[in-house]
């Protein structure tokens, strides 16, 4: 890249009425010498052009205010005309990029009345213009901040750098290297880690560990009842058995004929109650029928619902015959117009105004068919009638078994009363005795058994909520999974970042050594750069040991800096021209000789701010003669009333050496 | 004077060699974030974080 022309108007000191001021950068009759020279005494503005080549590329960005640069006399005259408010202010750039062509156009308009302010880029290439000429600008040059290590005042670097490298200045090489998207990167994976974790600990929160343990615990439980409901069982069926034998003799009387078959019917009749006991009992057969009768009536009613149109009231008769219908265990059927359908138990605690809004979703405009909803209802009501006679039946059925068993007990007793054989006493007394028994141990069994049913319910329950632990635990696992992971990928770019440094470094480091040695000589007290990850760099003296800091002067400093900068373009690779502010300044004699054949071999353009006198003087310019691209001087025309000042600028040829009088300065 | 130099993202792989097994899927995940990273310079931090582990989730 090559910059070929700057063209400046009423930018700081370039005032300009009409045409803007040029400053010619590049000659290409004088191509392979590769230096420019503006040569200016302090204060005459060689910085304001490289702050104006700023401007151009990045406007705001770069100098907020901006509006201060605007220069003071084109207010002036501008007031003076009175109608004129508005000022404009343009920096042009014309560039050459690989036999391309660009012109970089920032156009600032200041309004002075209002101190209102505007400013637009326009990029051509070879005359067309580019449509995002904000990106060009980022893709050509460096972002903004990285700029100043191309196009910088030599001696005011030097000031950040004696300021033991300013975090500001790792920060920036960071960001220009790419050290600063690895930094990035190192972050949020570590928050990501972070993320994890938290995740991690909020799914264990909420695992109830104590589930598992609990359910073993219900478990030995449940054994421990189930072997005394068989014990009881078993000291039952001892006690039938010994009852049996009581009565059955080789020979026996009447009476004792008479008892061995009342007690033979009675087994019978409790065998057969048992069972009526076991299949319905009067709670039970209450809940089979609801269960039984629910599934079809809800799927039946949802359809018709849904089906037909219904008034409020006729869906208020439903509701209530449903709940009928339903029986003990149910308030009824809530429903909604998403399809969810739910029952409501009766321990639920449902907001009577919920149970309306819910009624209310689902009910149409009035005027539906009714008799076809109603008609459903009532053919399941039927069927739980027919249900319903049927266990009258069978509870008839229970009451009459229960009776001539009351007769049978009665008849027994009786025998006991009346008989005058003592032994048959004694044996029915011992016969009641065992019955006692049995009935107590029944009524414990019975009691054991409704808490196994208790148990059994409570492990369903625990079950239900280990396997939802279970599959947090896989959650866990997979989180866990994901954070070895990023961990991994940590360290994989903390080892990236260390890599990529040391390559860096170990570039620049070899690429500025060589620079300075070429700089200051082989002969010099110190001939190496070496530069650590923090970019602060150490000048090793020819035995290796490490010059100390009393031992660095500012021109030493201003070559290693150079050095370190050159080392560091070389290892970016983008070919943007140097524009530089006092080079040479803070050189010992000869390095500054060195330093510019260095820098004019580098192949890239220089442009180099010189202070005549100091800079720029008969020496200098001698062995600088055949380097050179371009010369222009900076005039200052100062006016008699007031303080500011124009410049303006003028080209000199190649071959002389610019006239100044000495005694200016 | 042939200085070795390499990009970022060839460093990273080159980084994730160490990983044998499963170089290559460490490779593409972190390329993966790294352009991710590099695209969304602006976005604030916890985003960023929340779609690098969005990122890592659809690959693991």
């Amino acid at each position: 890249m090559k910059f070929i022309k700057l063209k400046l108007k009423n930018f700081k000191p370039y005032f300009a009425s009409g045409e803007p001021q040029e400053i010619e950068f590049f000659d290409k009759n004088n191509e392979g010498r590769n230096i420019t020279l503006n040569i200016g005494q302090n204060g005459f503005g060689k910085t304001s052009i490289s702050e104006s080549i700023l401007w151009c590329l990045f406007g705001e960005n770069k100098y907020p205010n901006w509006e201060e640069f605007v220069n003071t006399l084109s207010i002036d005259v501008a007031k003076e005309m009175k109608k004129e408010k508005d000022i404009e202010m343009t920096v042009e750039l014309i560039t050459e990029m690989d036999g391309d062509i660009y012109k970089i156009l920032r156009i600032g308009n200041f309004n002075i009345d209002e101190g209102r302010k505007e400013d637009k880029l326009y990029v051509t290439c070879n005359g067309e213009p580019e449509k995002e000429p904000e990106k060009f600008i980022t893709e050509k040059f460096a972002v903004v901040e990285l700029m100043e290590y191309f196009i910088f005042d030599a001696d005011d670097v030097l000031k950040k750098f004696e300021k033991n490298q300013e975090k500001e200045i790792r920060d920036n090489i960071n960001k220009l290297v790419g050290v600063e998207r690895l930094d990035k990167m190192i972050d949020t994976l570590e928050s990501v880690i972070k993320i994890y974790e938290k995740k991690i600990l909020d799914i264990q929160s909420e695992i109830k560990s104590d589930a598992s343990e609990k359910k073993t615990i219900l478990w030995n439980d449940k054994k421990k009842k189930g072997i005394a409901v068989e014990e009881y069982e078993h000291r039952i069926k001892v006690n039938k058995g010994k009852i049996r034998k009581l009565f059955l003799k080789s020979k026996p009387s009447p009476e004792e004929n008479r008892i061995y078959s009342l007690l033979k019917n009675r087994e019978e009749l409790e065998s057969k109650i048992d069972n009526l006991n076991e299949k319905y009992t009067i709670e039970g057969i209450a809940s089979n029928l609801d269960l039984k009768l629910l599934e079809p009536i809800m799927d039946e009613v949802i359809r018709s619902v849904s089906r037909e149109t219904s008034s409020k009231e006729e869906f208020d008769n439903s509701s209530e015959l449903i709940k009928t219908t339903l029986g003990i265990n149910y308030k009824g059927i809530m429903f909604n117009n998403k399809g969810n359908n739910k029952l409501i138990k009766k321990s639920a605690n449902i907001d009577s105004k919920e149970l309306d809004d819910a009624d209310t979703l689902n009910l149409k405009e009035e005027g539906g068919n009714k008799s076809d909803f109603i008609r459903t209802l009532n053919k399941y009501s039927d069927l739980l009638q027919t249900e319903k006679e049927k266990f009258d039946r069978i509870y008839e059925k229970h009451k009459e078994l229960k009776g001539t068993l009351l007769k049978i007990k009665n008849e027994i007793n009786q025998i006991g009363e009346t008989t005058r054989t003592k032994d048959i006493k004694e044996k029915i007394n011992e016969y009641k005795k065992m019955k006692k028994q049995n009935e107590e141990y029944d009524k414990e069994k019975v009691k054991i058994q409704e808490k196994i049913k208790e148990n059994d319910e409570e492990i369903k329950e625990l079950e239900k909520e280990i396997e939802i632990n279970e599959d947090q635990k896989k959650d866990i696992e997979k989180i866990r999974k994901r954070k070895k992971i990023t961990e991994n990928l940590l360290d994989i770019s903390r080892e990236s970042r260390k890599s990529y440094l040391d390559q860096l470094i170990n570039f620049v480091n070899k690429k500025a050594s060589q620079f300075l040695r070429n700089t200051v000589k082989e002969n010099y007290r110190f001939n190496s750069l070496e530069i650590n990850t923090d970019y602060q760099f150490k000048l090793k003296q020819k035995n290796g040991e490490e010059l100390n800091q009393n031992q660095i002067n500012k021109g030493t400093l201003t070559i290693s800096m150079l050095s370190f900068f050159i080392g560091l373009s070389n290892y970016i690779g983008k070919k943007i021209p140097y524009v530089i502010d006092n080079p040479m300044i803070r050189l010992d004699p000869g390095h500054d000789k060195r330093l510019i054949e260095q820098l004019a071999d580098s192949k890239d353009q220089i442009i180099l701010h010189l202070i005549p006198g100091k800079e720029y003087t008969d020496y200098n310019y001698k062995w600088m003669r055949p380097k050179i691209n371009i010369q222009n001087w900076i005039y200052r025309n100062e006016w008699e009333e007031r303080d500011d000042l124009i410049s303006t600028i003028e080209r000199k040829k190649r071959s002389e050496l610019i006239e100044f009088d000495i005694d200016e300065f | 004077m042939k200085l070795k130099k390499s990009s970022i993202t060839e460093v990273l792989e080159d980084e994730c060699k160490d990983i044998k097994e499963d170089a290559k899927f460490y490779q593409n995940l972190i390329k993966d974030i790294f352009i991710y990273i590099s695209k969304h310079e602006n976005t604030p931090p916890d985003q960023k974080a929340s779609q690098i582990q969005k990122i890592i989730d659809k690959n693991v």
